[in-house]
């Protein structure tokens, strides 16, 4: 698989605050790639600096094998929806569509209009009187109809409700297995988003916790429970992401290698579980934060929280 | 080349900003033309009002506010800032151009119906010039200057925020300030400078 | 799709062996597409092609080519081997160690499983 975009050893300095320190990741071609992280976290930085939005203070970045910076032929390529993109004040939906049309070479103007339909978007108002919902739509649709062979999503469903939200998952799909291409989806709903994911970039505090494939991560740790003794003996050298609990009943996220693993934890009469990638995510977050327990927990609904906003 | 032309329709997408210069001369000319009518003013009056120039200055502000509204919005698509500048630019030329001609069409009328029935010299004052394309290019130039202005400025906003521009504003007053006194100072200087600009003509200013 | 059940695409070859053991899907019959399985589960399609690949590898399906994925013959009996021989580990054991645990023995074991064969 061919790497189509990459940062490399890259650092982000803005006025006082570094969001991004010395990262590298790389994003494959024609792969749904999720960019997951807490608010904050460097997620929308990391996009702008592909996008050529901004340059980074020290590192490069390469996409389709150049700097994106002000190059044209590179750019043209490229869709970045931002959850706060700036429209011109008197312009309505149908106008940033037209202009979408002129700027995108790829633009398939009969899907965008078939999207705007399922979303329901007003064509003919301003767009600086549309709800939160109706303007991530119109990013939405923008981004899916350029049919850019790289496109970016910054949380992209902010103000869509449940129904729509899936309508936006369903079109992705049946779009990426009619038209393949490069998309990159960031976010903190991680639950929802999960099946959509070939590889996922995991981002925190301006560091990348992982860079990997999503069958690969979910399998590389299991959650056992039991007997905190038992636990304790189950960790003897292996990598605990994290620990909950007290007692009889304790629970542990741990790195694994293989089924010999699991079989170890079962002899020692422990509840082996699959860990879902939100629940692995949250852990290595949390490890990376080296948050208290207690602490650890509100990590965790901040994350649920999150998702029912 | 493309990416150029795909800028400059970009301000051709939403007309609104299109005809707000025109709308806000058009009224602008009605209120001059009722002030004239009202008052007789055919008689001994200078040539010229500033009606005109309410839709250059509009035109200027226009263009500064593009750089903060459309530009941000062209880079969501993808467009480069270079090609975003000169995409502009492009369209300001045929702007220019397409205004220039529009005015000496309305001139041609005004001198016509003999100042609009009132005697009202609305294209007419000191723009006026003898040859026609010389006539165009007198509307035309100060567009364009305007034009670029106002985008300069858009830039230097972006940029540097209000206080760059407040520091702009003040730099630039302080500058010509300190050459006026300057000149002022060299009295041999006074002289020459001044004559020179005074003994220019009209055209020989707006081809400068 | 089970975000706790282990690797999805393996969860979507499940479903489709499944289907072929319980004769609903036939043999050279035609498997669905990884277009239609991705949007029927929402999953990313690249994973429901991982899923039919590893068919494919098993030799439970094949590829017609400009056509799609059928399920081979002889899949159904392949499968019920395979899952018979699996059967001992996956059911019997978790049932013997249950049964222990409840003091069930064998002989009472046995008339249970009569007495639930008659009911069906």
């Amino acid at each position: 698989m061919m790497a189509i975009a990459a940062v490399r050893e890259v650092t982000m300095r803005f006025r006082g605050h570094t969001a991004l320190h010395n990262v590298s990741a790389t994003f494959e071609e024609n792969v749904i790639t999720g960019l997951l992280g807490r608010n904050g976290a460097g997620k929308t930085t990391m996009m702008q600096l592909l996008a050529g939005h901004l340059v980074p203070t020290s590192g490069n970045i390469e996409v389709f094998g150049a700097n994106p910076y002000e190059n044209e032929s590179v750019l043209q390529r490229m869709s970045l929806v931002k959850e706060n993109q700036k429209y011109p004040e008197y312009f309505r939906v149908a106008d940033a569509m037209s202009a979408a049309a002129m700027l995108f070479p790829n633009w398939d103007a009969g899907y965008a209009k078939s999207l705007v339909a399922d979303f329901d978007l007003p064509q003919k108002r301003r767009i600086k009187k549309l709800s939160r919902g109706m303007l991530s739509a119109d990013g939405i649709v923008i981004g899916l109809a350029s049919r850019a062979p790289l496109t970016f999503f910054d949380e992209p469903y902010l103000g869509l409700d449940a129904v729509a939200r899936q309508m936006f998952y369903d079109r992705l799909i049946a779009d990426y297995a009619e038209n393949p291409r490069t998309i990159v989806l960031s976010t903190h709903l991680i639950e929802e988003i999960a099946g959509l994911l070939e590889r996922v970039v995991i981002i925190d505090r301006g560091k990348i916790l992982a860079d990997a494939d999503v069958d690969d991560l979910r399998t590389s740790a299991i959650s056992v429970s039991g007997p905190g003794e038992q636990i304790d003996q189950f960790l003897g050298g292996r990598d605990l992401l994290r620990r909950e609990g007290a007692g009889q009943l304790s629970r542990a996220v741990v790195r694994v290698q293989g089924r010999d693993d699991r079989a170890d934890a079962s002899a020692l009469g422990l509840d082996v579980e699959p860990v879902s990638l939100q629940h692995l995510v949250v852990s290595l977050t949390n490890r990376a934060e080296a948050i208290h327990p207690a602490a650890a927990l509100t990590a965790e609904s901040a994350y649920l929280e999150e998702a029912s906003r | 080349m493309n990416r150029i032309v795909s800028a400059a329709r970009l301000h051709l997408v939403a007309p609104w900003l299109l005809l707000l210069p025109w709308a806000i001369m058009g009224s602008s000319f009605f209120i001059n033309v009722l002030v004239w009518r009202l008052a007789d003013m055919a008689e001994g009056r200078e040539p010229g009002t500033a009606g005109l120039a309410s839709l250059y200055l509009t035109l200027c502000i226009v263009y500064v506010q593009s750089m903060s509204a459309l530009l941000p919005f062209a880079m969501g698509l993808s467009l480069t800032r270079r090609s975003f500048y000169l995409g502009t630019a492009l369209f300001a030329g045929l702007q220019s151009l397409v205004y220039g001609v529009l005015f000496h069409g309305l001139l041609l009328v005004e001198r016509a119906t003999d100042g609009w029935g009132v005697g009202l010299p609305f294209f007419g004052g000191f723009w006026v010039v003898d040859n026609p394309i010389l006539q165009v290019l007198v509307y035309v130039v100060p567009l364009l200057v305007l034009a670029f202005l106002g985008m300069a400025v858009g830039v230097m906003y972006k940029r540097f925020g209000s206080l760059g521009l407040y520091a702009l504003i003040i730099g630039t007053i302080l500058g010509f300030g300190g050459l006026g006194v300057l000149l002022a100072w060299q009295e041999g200087w006074r002289e020459t400078v001044f004559g020179f600009f005074t003994g220019q003509s009209a055209v020989a200013l707006f081809t400068g | 799709m089970n975000e706790d059940g282990g690797p999805i695409f393996r969860q979507i070859a499940d479903q489709i062996e499944n289907s072929i053991v319980d004769g609903t899907l036939a043999e050279e019959t035609q498997a669905p597409s990884t277009t239609e399985l991705a949007a029927f589960h929402r999953i990313n399609p690249a994973t429901a092609a991982k899923g039919i690949n590893q068919l494919v590898a098993d030799g439970v399906l094949y590829k017609r080519r400009g056509v799609g994925m059928f399920v081979a013959s002889g899949a159904r009996e392949q499968l019920r081997k395979r899952r018979r021989s699996e059967f001992a580990q996956q059911y019997l054991r978790p049932l013997l160690a249950e049964a222990d645990k409840l003091g069930i023995g064998t002989q009472e074991l046995t008339t249970m499983i009569n007495d639930r064969k008659e009911r069906r």
